[in-house]
């Protein structure tokens, strides 16, 4: 077990599975991260990816009935969470890592006063008095950019527009100053110019309160733009994890290779023709022999290999830049433009 | 000529390449409540909105929620009626046309949603749900629409093996195939697309968007793209319409859009889109704009716009008059920057994106 006092968080080898009639769904299916302090570490995937379910199992959010957690640690500040009691692992929840959801409308109570759901972390946490919740609150929601904060704090919900909620949300979240935040997909159902609001509003909050984020998102603009070191998923595994610009620009997956040349990205010139990844993602009940991606990987030339060896995450470059591609060394000389010019001669 | 210029003589003449013309529509939902259910307050959602559609061309319309780009979208197609102005197709004026004729000419207009799973009858097999337009309209015989259904699925890039499945059993990039196909059915001249990759994944989107230049090329399309994504737009638009609060607030030609943005508004939308690209992001400087989207049901004074707008801010700053933009409605014309803008102090700013 590392004993590097940089990692916050270290996950190791973590199995969600679900037991469904079909037969059990591997949501997650051993997937390895650290999460250093202060950092902002990025989960990439597509839809069904095992993003989320990855941060759910971390804080237990699932229900136990049908999902299965199985893990050699989930380590949280050298503590396996996974052998705390209930009571240990509700203390550490909302205190020292809280979450930020998608959808702020749902994750808040609708007949509550967003000061009362924010001050209810203090309460609870650290037996603040009803007043001084308050108190708390009405700062909380002035550092999130919250225009009259004083008035505010005795409104529900419904009284505030999307990017609004979300910046509650964020204020609920740090309102025990956390070590950690997860953010899953904290700007998805926002305008874009919100979005910026937001993001802007996360990153200042993270030096304010000195946390590191585990942002969780389907958007690699985003990740651009705040991420210190991204982990990209594709059917429940990490298949690339580097820092940003090692993953952004020494791609060595021909999955996050393929994410990049779908992107139809503002700084083309519009005339290039986007390169879709082929076939859609595989059914977690029926997972492809070998390499998950072999399937519609554009690179998968080596029968025998790519279709019947699982390959290991290893190292490719850096200090711990890592691949799940039995290739990867032969991606030294692919980007997205050989691989648009590829797709052209095709 | 600028659209909002355009005679109104030049449409009418038969074999014009204009196919498309909205002229001032405009756009307001009551508001009820109370006892009696009377009209307490109107909704502006689209508010004098002009643009011309040519033959082969997709245009395409951008804002963010609660714009109008989709009640826009949905009065080019009639399937509600404006409050004022009029939607030309070909020359007739839609909002004239008796219920038989607007049928007959519907035909040649369709459009996609963004989310087919819920725009497609599930308890009906994908053969018959694209087989249903071809029956109403057409009159066509089992046999014949069968035939037309196998070759509109190979169009749209499915199989024709896929006829007999459900909605269900297929896959959300596959879903928006079947949209794609049942609108063509009828072979229409324009199809009005709504947000129709938002709900997808990147790596599926880039085909839909694929699919949709492609056909425009075999079949000679004219497109009315709706979309939230200035990038997505970029790929398929020749020209661009941006709106804001039920108005269009600068139209041009793709390039010239994002080579030359020059609305405040405009500038604001393109500076706040991610990009895919670490280092030019920590070079960016965004221009984040504060407060929300005013209510459309009480939209602000002259510049719709001027509750929000970081560029009349930078102007009071240095020292300048701006109380026209709070006075005065900004016209949608040329002011020197090579396409029509709607705002008093319109400069290009090329660095936002």
């Amino acid at each position: 077990m590392p004993t590097d006092d940089r990692v916050l968080l270290s996950v190791r080898d973590l199995h969600t599975t679900f037991k469904t009639d079909d037969g059990d769904v591997k949501a997650v299916d051993g997937v390895s991260f650290d999460v250093h302090r202060g950092e902002v570490f990025a989960i990439v995937g597509e839809s069904g990816s095992g993003k989320s379910v990855t941060s759910m199992s971390i804080l237990g959010l699932l229900p136990p009935d049908t999902a299965d957690i199985q893990a050699e640690g989930i380590l949280w500040k050298g503590e396996n969470l996974l052998e705390g009691s209930a009571g240990r692992l509700r203390e550490v929840r909302g205190k020292e890592i809280a979450m930020i959801f998608q959808d702020p409308l749902s994750a808040l109570n609708p007949v509550h006063t967003v000061g009362k759901q924010i001050g209810e972390m203090m309460r609870i946490h650290e037996g603040a008095s009803r007043k001084q919740a308050k108190a708390r609150a009405i700062e909380l929601l002035k550092l999130v950019g919250i225009p009259q904060a004083d008035r505010r704090v005795d409104m529900h919900p419904h009284e505030f527009s999307g990017g609004m909620r979300q910046r509650v949300m964020i204020a609920m979240a740090i309102a025990c100053n956390p070590d950690l935040l997860i953010a899953d997909e904290p700007t998805t159902a926002l305008d874009v110019t919100v979005q910026a609001q937001v993001l802007e509003v996360l990153l200042s909050i993270k030096d304010e309160i000195d946390s590191a984020i585990m942002l969780i998102t389907h958007d690699l603009g985003v990740v651009a733009g705040l991420a210190d070191r991204v982990m990209v998923m594709y059917a429940g595994r990490a298949v690339e994890l580097g820092t940003a610009d090692e993953v952004f620009y020494e791609t060595r997956h021909p999955y996050t290779l393929g994410l990049l040349a779908s992107l139809p990205r503002l700084d083309d010139s519009g005339r290039e023709k986007l390169i879709p990844i082929k076939g859609s993602p595989p059914s977690l009940l029926r997972r492809p022999s070998g390499c998950s991606f072999h399937p519609r990987c554009p690179f998968a030339r080596v029968p025998g290999i790519c279709n019947e060896t699982e390959p290991p995450l290893h190292l490719v470059g850096g200090m711990a830049h890592v691949s799940a591609c039995h290739f990867a060394e032969d991606m030294k000389n692919v980007g997205v433009a050989e691989l648009r010019e590829e797709e052209t001669l095709a | 000529m600028t659209d909002a210029q355009i005679e109104p003589t030049e449409v009418r003449v038969a074999g014009s390449d204009v196919l498309v013309e909205a002229r001032d529509l405009v756009k307001e939902f009551p508001v009820r409540g109370g006892v009696f259910g009377r009209t307490l307050a109107k909704v502006h959602a689209v508010s004098g909105v002009n643009f011309t559609l040519k033959r082969g061309e997709t245009l395409g319309l951008v804002g963010e929620s609660g714009c109008g780009k989709s009640t826009t979208g949905r009065l080019l197609l009639h399937l509600i009626a404006p409050t004022a102005g009029q939607v030309f197709f070909e020359g007739h004026d839609l909002t004239t046309l008796s219920r038989k004729e607007l049928r007959k000419l519907r035909q040649r207009f369709q459009i996609v949603f963004q989310d087919p799973y819920s725009s497609l009858n599930p308890r009906m097999t994908t053969g018959n749900a694209i087989a249903e337009p071809l029956r109403v309209h057409k009159g066509l015989s089992t046999a014949d629409a069968n035939a037309r259904v196998q070759e509109l699925l190979q169009l749209v890039g499915l199989s024709p093996e896929h006829a007999n499945r459900f909605p269900h059993e297929f896959s959300g990039g596959q879903r928006q195939r079947i949209g794609v196909a049942r609108a063509l059915a009828l072979d229409p001249d324009m199809l009005v697309l709504d947000e129709p990759v938002s709900a997808l994944d990147v790596s599926i989107q880039a085909g839909i968007v694929n699919l949709f230049r492609d056909l425009q090329e075999r079949l000679g399309l004219s497109y009315v793209f709706i979309a939230h994504d200035l990038s997505v737009v970029k790929h398929i638009s020749d020209r661009v319409a941006v709106m804001y609060l039920g108005e269009i607030v600068e139209i041009a030609d793709r390039d010239d859009l994002y080579a030359r943005p020059s609305h405040p508004y405009t500038q604001a939308l393109l500076s706040a889109i991610p990009l895919p690209d670490p280092k030019r992001e920590r070079s960016r400087s965004r221009i984040v704009l504060s407060g929300d989207v005013p209510s459309p049901i009480d939209p602000p004074t002259g510049c719709r716009f001027h509750t929000r707008c970081w560029w009349r801010q930078e102007l009071e700053a240095g020292g300048q008059d701006t109380s026209i933009c709070v006075d005065e409605h900004p016209d949608l014309v040329d002011r020197g920057n090579g396409h029509p803008v709607a705002c008093h102090f319109a400069e290009v700013n090329a660095q936002v994106v």
